[in-house]
This record gives C-alpha cells, structure tokens and sequence, in this order.
C-alpha cells in the first residue's frame, strides 16, 4: 500500500513573514493603482 | 419632468444611487469577513476538513463582494470633492480624519492582509494565514466603526466649534466627536445588521444545497451556523433596534414622527400605525390600521405618555414622510420575518430534525436576499429621515452641494449607472454561480490548483485531510444527527 502524500514542511518563520510583508505591500500597491485610476476616471 | 431635475436633485439622486450600490458589499462582507475567521479558527482548532472546505468556498465570494465594496466605496469619497464640496469645505475639519482613518484601515489592514488570505496559505503557514484572516475580519469592523462614526455626527452633531467662516471646527476632544450620542446604538445595530445579511445569505445557499442533498455535510455544516445565527442575533437585533429608536427619539424626534406617520400630536397616548397611506397634502395616513396607545406605549413605555406630532414642526424642515413610513415598515417586517425564521430553526433544531424540514430550507432560501433588503431599508429610513438637513439642524443639504450645472451631473450620473450595472453586474452574476455549485470535499482555493488536502484512493479520508488527527472523518454520514 502506498503511504499518503504529505504536506511539505512550512519553511522557517522568517520566511513566512517575509512573504506576509511582501504580499501585504502588493496588495495595497494594487489598491493605490485602482483608487488612482478610478480617481483619473472622476476628476481628471 | 426632465426640466424640474436640477443639480442638487441629480447629485442627491446620485450619491443615493452610489451609497446604495455601495451599501449591498460592506453588509455582506463584514459579516463574511467575521464567518471566514470562525471557519478557518474552527478548522485550526479542530482540524474537521469541513470547515477548511468551507472557508475555501466562501473565500472565493468574498474576493468578489471585498473587491465591488471597495471600488464602489472609492467612488463615494470622490464625490464628496465633486457634488458636495461645500459641505466638504464646512465639515472637512470634523469629518476628514475619521474619513481618513477609515481609508487607511480600508488599504492597509482590508486590502492588505486580504492578498495574504488569498494567496498566501502555502506560503505563510497555517497561523499567520490566520492572523491575516483576524487582520481582515477586524478591519471591516474599524471602517464600520469609522465610517459610521462620521455619518453618526452628521445625525448628532457634538464636540464641534463654528468658525468664523462658517466651518465646523474640531472642539476640546476629538472624543465628544467620534462618540457622538447616536454612534454607539448605529455602530452596534449596523453591524448586526452585516451580520445577519451574512447569515441570511449563507443560511440560503446551505438550504438551497440541503433541499438538492440532504446529506451533504457541508451544506448541513454552514446552514446549522447560519440559523443559529437567526435564532441568536435576531431578537438581540430587535432589542439594538428598540434603543436605537428611543434614541433618535431623544436626538432627533422628527425622524421618529416621520417613521411613526405621527402628523399630529397625541396628548394622550399615540396610536402605532401598523400600515396606512401617508399623504403629505392633507397631513393625514389614509386607510390607518392602527393599535391605540401603543406608540406611547413603545417610545415612552407609557399608554398615556404625550407624543408630539408634525404639526409642531414647520413644512420646510418636514422629511419626505411616505419614504421614511414605508422604508421603516420594510425594515421591520423583515426583522420579524428573520425571527420567525430563527425560532423556526430552534423548533426543527430541537425536535432533531432541521435538516428535513423541506419547507423551512425553501424559506430561508426565499430569506437569503432579506439581510439587503433591511438594511437598504434602515439606510433609507435614517438618511431620508433627517432631511432637510445634512448635518443634522446646522446644514441644509440644499446649502451643501456644489456649484455644478445639472448637465455636469447627469452626465456622471450617467455613467456610474451604466458602469455599476455592468460591473457590479457581472460580478453578482459570478458570485450566484459560485454559491449555485456545492461546496465540496477538498474544496479548490481561489487559485484553481490551490486544491484542498490530498485524498488518497477510495472514500476512505487521508490523514492530510485530517490534519488535527482526529480519528474519523468529521463529517456526518446521511442521515445523521448534526453535532452542532
């Protein structure tokens, strides 16, 4: 019988935050670009 | 009747028809935003795969009513420098930092941790993935907070000083500001507003799936959470509701009387109008039926207690009563029809069988759109109640709006109508589909290869979909009685 497939380990927490920041900051990164265009959009 | 829509009316019309689009996102995803936390700290504290699935699932929608809420929200910013500039102008002192706070929790607490609750579970681990769904969950509550704090002192404006130029001044403490005396009851009664509109609607497509399958335990799972929902927070909503009257009843007693379709006094003892025609020309609820003293009774717990009546009031500050009568009643009665629906659920609960009663899955289906409904209602209930006035007995909405030519107006009126439509459309279509499909065993992510736990071969469950070690698979087998 074949073992079940397992979840790879989480990496390090360092790293796991380091990705959380990045994420974090291009998400509102992509926030600004949209408020801005909409902002273009209303009142060129 | 085109030549009678001049600027003011059309910027009304506009920011009504703007708010009121906006209003459908933020009551469903406050609510959704405090669900997925629940299901993703139930699925790391319990380790059932059924709440990791339906967190999965709803997710997804989330995305969706997150990303329409906050792009039509952005639009009502704007339009207060476009279409309401004098009142920017006066009230920008008072209102432009609780604004400000509520779009810097918008960006960097919302949108921010939202991206780490989309896409960073295989990334981040299984904690912080948490925290990011906590960061999202409280930072709708900040900018309910916020915002509802700022339309609260347009309602009961306090801790301000008139300057010389006529504009509204921050006072001694930005406290008297924030905690104006209608915040605390609108804060609370909106938010459970949010939160049974979530309810509502998860209620609805748990019943829908039910009435397809009764067995499907995700279906099972979320329709139970939702009707406890009803069966809890509704009377606790009546209750919020009640005091929230009793306080606009002290602060801004005009609404009350519009509501109440009270045109003249009672000395002794007001009728509760149940239903009726209010007709403005002859100040008078045509067709009334009506409970005698019992208004007196409600307000000031009193059957004889004096109630004033519009007639104490000038026609010129006089809301437009029928709007505010009809949109009060709607509110309410879907109050009561969520009650029904939530006692009904405690019945079936009780009796073991919630899950096989056909005729209350097919009514809370029918209930699923209410939660929007009602608070459209009470939003109108509450704006269109404080007419003339912006802010409340200082500012005349008339005196409030920019100097624009109506075609300015029309022509962006326009437009948003043709773009929300379209947008907000398509994206209401999209989320109907996904909640049209059922919520299933290893549940894709919104990345179509996100995929759920592996399953190994067989119906069997893997240890990977059970990753609290839980000895059995903790979903029900047909038939079974819910634990929940």
């Amino acid at each position: 019988m074949l073992a079940p497939p397992e979840r790879p380990p989480e990496g390090p927490f360092w790293q796991r935050l380091l990705w959380m920041v990045g994420i974090w900051a291009a998400s509102v990164a992509v926030l600004g670009a949209v408020a801005y265009v909409i902002r273009l959009w209303i009142a060129p | 009747m085109l030549e009678n829509l001049d600027a003011l009316l059309l910027a009304r019309i506009q920011f009504a028809f703007t708010v009121s689009f906006h209003f459908f996102f933020p009551s469903f995803s406050i609510g959704l935003a405090s669900y997925l936390m629940v299901l993703e700290g139930l699925w790391l504290k319990t380790g059932k795969s059924v709440y990791l699935d339906l967190f999965k699932y709803w997710l997804k929608i989330f995305a969706i009513a997150f990303a329409m809420g906050v792009v039509s929200g952005i639009v009502m910013s704007y339009q207060f420098g476009t279409n309401w500039s004098v009142f920017s102008d006066k009230a920008g002192p008072v209102i432009g930092p609780l604004m400000a706070y509520e779009v810097l929790t918008a960006f960097f607490l919302e949108a921010g941790f939202l991206g780490v609750m989309l896409f960073g579970m295989e990334k981040v681990g299984k904690r912080l993935h948490f925290f990011a769904t906590f960061m999202v969950a409280l930072g709708t509550f900040v900018s309910a907070f916020w915002i509802l704090s700022v339309n609260s002192w347009m309602q009961t404006p306090t801790g301000y000083l008139l300057g010389e130029n006529g504009q509204f001044l921050p006072g001694e403490s930005w406290l008297d500001i924030i905690f104006n005396p209608s915040f605390p009851y609108r804060l609370v009664h909106t938010v459970m507003a949010a939160y049974l509109t979530t309810a509502f609607v998860v209620g609805a497509v748990g019943a829908w799936h039910l009435l397809k399958d009764r067995a499907n335990p995700h279906a099972r799972k979320m329709f139970s959470m939702a009707m406890w929902m009803a069966a809890i927070v509704t009377p606790a909503q009546i209750f919020a509701g009640d005091m929230h009257g009793l306080n606009t009843l002290e602060h801004q007693p005009v609404k009350v009387m519009a509501m109440e379709g009270h045109y003249q006094s009672h000395p002794d003892g007001a009728p509760l109008i149940l239903f009726g025609i209010p007709d403005s020309e002859t100040k008078t609820v045509r067709y009334a039926i009506e409970i005698p003293k019992m208004s007196s009774l409600i307000l000031k717990h009193d059957l004889n207690a004096p109630l004033k009546g519009l007639d104490t009031v000038p026609d010129n500050l006089e809301p437009p009563v029928p709007v505010v009568f009809w949109s009060f009643r709607v509110m309410v009665g879907i109050g009561f029809a969520m009650l029904g629906i939530g006692l009904w659920s405690l019945w079936g609960r009780l009796r073991g069988t919630l899950y096989d009663l056909p005729w209350l899955h097919r009514a809370a289906v029918l209930m699923g759109p209410s939660g929007f409904a009602a608070v459209l209602a009470g939003w109108i209930t509450t704006e269109v109640g404080r007419q003339p006035f912006v802010i409340y007995g200082l500012l005349r909405t008339a005196d409030a709006s920019s100097p624009l030519d109506a075609p300015a107006v029309a022509a962006s009126l326009l437009a948003f109508i043709l773009v929300y439509f379209t947008v907000f459309g398509i994206g209401v279509w999209y989320v109907l589909k996904l909640m049209g499909k059922a919520p299933q065993p290893g549940e894709y992510g919104v990345k179509r290869g996100d995929v759920g736990p592996i399953r190994t071969a067989g119906i069997t469950p893997g240890p990977t979909q059970n990753p609290g070690g839980a000895e059995t698979l903790p979903t029900e087998a047909p038939g079974e009685k819910e634990p929940v």
